[in-house]
């Protein structure tokens, strides 16, 4: 009995005489019983090939093709019982059969062997809330993105697969921040650029050069500096500059007093962002709560609010990934010391 | 982080920050929504048990009163914005999530708002039984667009002589169903390598002249199928395929008086593949299903200019699949809906037919939670089976969810997933590839997908810590 053979008796299994009441609500054709009965009538014609032959008649045409004969049995019955008009009609009568059995009969293709898998990566994974935090920097602060990942890699987790996938196709040709994406990805990410070499164009380059190396006991060696990200030139106009090392209180003053006052614009707005970018991580929640009550000046509302957001997410970004950094030395210890204790006490 | 004000949030469990971006109608508005949702932008905040609101100072001279009703959710802003909801309401929602909306007693426009709309809904249950649902209030746009259809044709109208009109609608679907089946018996005698048929022009004159007859759901499915002509290898036994789901729906359709008296579940079947527009209340009436429903995913298609979003759940004790149909159009946001990875403790009511599986949500018992246990998994034979004996019901569904422990892996160039009893190929737009094979890492894992003629479309993968929506988006996200 061929596989086609096999779809039908399991579609018959699954009792399949729905379609032909669909087909013909006046036939009153037992289907179950009569293709059985086909199928064991004639071993020799599968319905592999006569489905061949339906496609064939409706690919050419029924006005130069005629209709294939069914093999006895239910189609035989089902085309009589449903009496078409015409050629066309008893192709379709048997097609709507035909493709019914089949597809109810659904079966697995052959079984297919596993990929070769992923090193293990044994940094646990980034905490569910600095996961939700990096979701909206894409959105919202991609000007943050870097020093979340730097932050990330420094507090020894590796990003989550749906984050390394994002951001891997958005970055792929960035091969500088590719570079800090795979530190942050460990072995996955190579592993997938093998698997996907045209969406993640631009691996194999970061790949050759010689940094991150992802799959080397990444959470043994030392963390990246994480100042790297805040370290780097970056153009501040004179009258900006002084801010970036200033004290808490002239960086505040000088910016809501500058946006309230309307010297600091939005034509200001990119030396701004870059400033918040760099300022001393303590000054961020402040800065946030005196610009989002400094709001006055109608013509710097937009960017007053924009820059209070950023530093908000910024100081909320590094809390997180501070915290939890701590949090997960701390279960550490936990875990060693009840570890520790059953043998402490015995 | 410390909330201003001193406040509490009012309703914790349920809303999050996610929530509120999933309801938003596009980026941009979750982008404008956020540079305002700081304290420094709003006065007279606050919010109870069933609300929040505010006064936003927006661009325009007049500051835009927004006020939110939580249960449904219902959005009131005064701004001049099409969107919904806008940025206002998205920006209040954002600063309430965060603790920045103190608990008060509610002002008296919101009051008035609020008693205002539980007026119409009493009213409104109280003619459920004889009445479609009511549309509603202009200066009230509810967010829940859930299974509306969003059909040209329309709800059929409540006017008096339904019988008349029940009638003259047969009538015209008859007639609609009867031109259908004979432009694709047309198509068989000429054949399929007519040249026309590479065009969208023949199958979009089909798809509106059903629209026409009032059968939109079978339009759609002939435009459908204008799309995959030619597209690739073996198309042509596809289109057969469906030439054949087409006759033999158009056939049963012009006979559902008959098909109703001795297969009645088959008929109700037929109408609804034909695209007969059942009363949500008469859908209401059935009776309920409650179970905690495993959500365990969601695909999302554009059809005509719409979004169509399938919700797929899962019973955990009745093992029964349902489906959440909603629909938005463009610039509207879908969501409201439960998230793929939760749980939901509800009544469903379901559509009456053959492989009954689309669904209304009745009674929420419980909100969605976190489902911490995932959906029951089947091997991908234990699947085929569960789609088979739907299919062997009604032989013309397109769509039917599974939920297996597979890999995914590589034949002949080809992704698929497989597990000892076997595989299957991976169909549609193959975008979410990437992410299920990261997510897996090559191991076997818990995995949610459509069953398609052609394939599977993976549509979350259940991992220990959560669950990764990979379905396809549909539309303008």
């Amino acid at each position: 009995v061929s596989a086609s053979d096999a779809v039908l008796a399991a579609a018959v299994d699954a009792d399949v005489d729905a379609f032909d009441v669909a087909v013909d609500v006046e036939a009153d054709v037992d289907v179950d019983a009569s293709v059985c009965a086909a199928v064991d009538a004639q071993p020799s014609l599968t319905l592999a090939d006569h489905w061949a032959a339906l496609a064939s008649a409706a690919l050419l045409g029924t006005d130069r093709r005629p209709a294939p004969t069914p093999p006895p049995g239910a189609l035989a019955d089902l085309v009589g019982a449903s009496r078409p008009a015409d050629d066309a009609e008893s192709v379709l009568v048997q097609v709507a059969a035909l493709a019914a059995a089949r597809r109810a009969g659904l079966r697995p293709a052959p079984a297919a062997p596993r990929l070769a898998s992923c090193p293990d990566d044994d940094r646990p994974l980034c905490p569910p809330a600095a996961g939700r935090r990096l979701d909206e920097l894409i959105e919202a602060w991609p000007e943050l993105v870097d020093e979340w990942l730097t932050r990330l890699a420094a507090a020894g987790f590796r990003l989550r697969p749906q984050h390394v996938v994002a951001l891997a196709i958005r970055h792929r040709t960035d091969v500088a921040r590719r570079a800090l994406i795979d530190q942050a990805a460990g072995p996955l990410a190579p592993w997938l650029a093998g698997l996907f070499p045209t969406q993640f164009a631009g691996a194999a380059r970061s790949r050759a050069r010689p940094v991150a190396p992802s799959n080397a006991a990444p959470s043994s060696t030392a963390p990246p500096s994480t100042a790297a990200a805040v370290d780097e030139p970056f153009p501040l106009p004179p009258d900006l500059a002084p801010l970036v090392g200033a004290a808490p209180a002239d960086v505040i003053g000088t910016l809501v007093d500058g946006l309230s006052r309307g010297r600091l614009a939005n034509r200001h707005r990119p030396v701004l962002v870059h400033l918040v970018r760099r300022l001393d991580p303590a000054i961020l929640a402040p800065l946030a709560e005196a610009l989002s009550r400094a709001g006055t000046n109608p013509s710097t509302l937009g960017l007053t609010m924009s820059l209070a957001d950023m530093a908000r997410t910024r100081a909320a970004m590094i809390t997180e990934l501070t915290e939890s950094a701590t949090d997960e030395q701390n279960e550490q210890n936990e875990q060693n010391g009840t570890t520790d204790g059953p043998d402490a006490s015995t | 982080v410390a909330t201003s004000n001193g406040s509490e949030r009012v309703d914790e469990a349920v809303w999050a920050p996610e929530h509120v971006v999933a309801m938003a109608p596009d980026r941009a508005a979750v982008a404008a929504a956020r540079a305002l949702a700081l304290p420094g932008r709003w006065s007279a905040t606050g919010a109870d048990d069933e609300a929040v609101w505010g006064v936003c100072r927006g661009s325009g001279a007049e500051p835009y009163q927004v006020a939110v009703e939580l249960a449904e959710p219902a959005f009131r802003c005064s701004c001049p914005s099409r969107k919904l909801p806008c940025k206002h309401v998205l920006a209040l929602l954002l600063l309430w999530v965060n603790g920045h909306v103190p608990a008060l007693t509610r002002p008296g426009v919101v009051a008035n708002w609020l008693a205002a709309r539980a007026a119409r809904a009493a009213t409104a249950a109280a003619r459920q039984t004889t009445v479609v649902e009511p549309t509603d209030a202009e200066d009230d746009v509810a967010s829940r667009r859930t299974d509306r259809q969003p059909s040209t044709a329309g709800p059929p109208s409540p006017a008096p002589g339904p019988d008349k009109r029940a009638l003259e609608r047969a009538a015209r679907v008859a007639a609609g169903l009867g031109e259908l089946d004979r432009w694709v018996c047309d198509r068989v005698r000429t054949g399929l390598t007519d040249p026309a048929l590479a065009t969208y022009a023949p199958w979009d004159q089909v798809a509106a002249r059903l629209v026409d007859a009032q059968a939109p759901a079978l339009a759609n499915r002939v435009r459908r199928l204008a799309g995959v002509v030619g597209t690739r290898a073996g198309w042509h036994e596809h289109v057969l395929a469906e030439l054949g789901a087409l006759h033999a729906l158009a056939i049963a359709g012009c006979h559902l008086p008959a098909l109703a008296e001795c297969r009645p579940a088959l008929a109700d079947s037929v109408r609804t593949a034909v695209g007969w527009q059942l009363r949500q209340a008469d859908v209401l009436a059935q009776p309920p299903i409650t179970d905690h429903w495993h959500v365990v995913g969601r695909s999302d298609t554009l059809e005509d200019r719409i979004v169509v979003r399938r919700t797929w759940l899962r019973g955990r004790s009745t093992r029964r699949w349902a489906l959440l149909l909603s629909f938005a159009a463009y610039g509207q946001s879908l969501g409201g809906e439960p998230e793929p990875g939760t749980i939901i403790h509800a009544d469903v009511h379901a559509y009456p037919g053959a492989a009954p599986l689309r669904v209304l949500l009745g009674l929420i018992h419980a909100p969605a939670t976190v489902d911490v246990d995932g959906p029951p998994s089947a091997s991908l034979a234990g699947a085929c089976d569960d789609v088979g004996v739907a299919l062997a019901a009604e032989p013309w569904l397109e769509r039917h969810p599974l939920t297996v422990r597979a890999w995914p892996t590589l034949v002949d160039g080809r992704w698929v997933l497989a597990d000892h009893t076997g595989s299957m190929p991976i169909t549609g737009n193959l975008d979410g590839v990437p992410l299920l094979v990261a997510c897996t890492a090559g191991h076997s894992a818990t995995i949610s997908a459509e069953w398609m003629p052609d394939g599977v479309v993976p549509l979350t993968v259940h991992l220990v810590d959560g669950a990764v929506d990979i379905g396809p988006r549909g539309g303008w996200s």
